[in-house]
């Protein structure tokens, strides 16, 4: 039951995020060139960091339950379904780690990772 | 988690969804065209990330700039409003699968499906409208 209904739960709170991303990149300064600097000052209200990283959160659990739907809705082994989900969220929090190192510069003034 | 179970198909009929596509309707594509739509925006978020990503693609400010301003390239941007096409499809298809989970619309299921449509149409028009005149090429 949890899979099913925190993937509406977390598609609720897609649209919103969703809609904040894509006002705030493309709607809310009409014609208005991205930079490194725009980012950087975007940034640095709070706000715009809860909307990027809540989306990232969000959308990263959604894109891989729905993921783990696809690919455990004709079997029936239990054991192949637990590893599924233990694959996933694997993948899931690497790719939320993955995430954060590419909003660290803006955050942080330094990425968490490089050489 | 409860055990599996098997679900034994009434004898004499042959369902299998490769042999019967033309018993699709309007819900059954809904659901095909909603599992496609979905593991598409699944592959772009990792190409999105990627190509943002600090330390595969650039060194700092100057290539983030260049990065970015590539993207904003005729190719891109035909990419782009096909990718907003998508997750439209997916965000309306999805809105409709939430309020069938809560017991709204079941009978008018496909109306329901059409009416959504013709707003993501709505709302595409616009957002072309708003965009495109100030695209940089």
């Amino acid at each position: 039951m949890w899979p099913w209904l925190l993937q509406r739960v977390s598609a609720a709170l897609l649209l919103f995020f969703l809609m904040a991303h894509l006002w705030i990149e493309h709607f809310m300064h009409l014609g208005a060139r991205i930079t490194y600097r725009s980012v950087l000052e975007r940034l640095l209200h709070g706000f715009y960091v809860f909307v990027d990283a809540g989306l990232l959160a969000v959308v990263v659990f959604h894109g891989l339950n729905g993921l783990r739907t696809v690919l455990v809705e004709n079997t029936n082994d239990p054991a192949a379904v637990r590893a599924v989900t233990t694959t996933v969220w694997v993948v899931g929090v690497a790719t939320f780690v993955f995430g954060m190192d590419v909003l660290s510069p803006f955050l942080f003034g330094h990425p968490w990772f490089r050489l | 988690m409860g055990q599996g179970f098997k679900v034994r198909p009434a004898s004499g009929l042959k369902r299998h969804p490769a042999q019967s596509l033309a018993t699709y309707r309007t819900g059954t594509w809904a659901w095909v065209l909603h599992r496609v739509s979905g593991l598409l925006i699944l592959a772009y978020l990792y190409f999105h990330l990627i190509v943002l990503s600090s330390d595969v693609w650039f060194k700092g400010s100057a290539d983030f700039n260049r990065v970015v301003g590539e993207l904003t390239a005729p190719p891109f941007l035909v990419a782009d409003l096909l990718l907003f096409v998508v997750v439209l499809y997916h965000a309306l298809n999805g809105i409709r699968i939430m309020l069938l989970d809560l017991g709204y619309g079941i009978r008018h299921q496909r109306q329901v499906f059409w009416g959504l449509m013709g707003v993501g149409a709505l709302v595409m028009a616009a957002a072309s409208v708003a965009l495109l005149p100030r695209a940089h090429l």
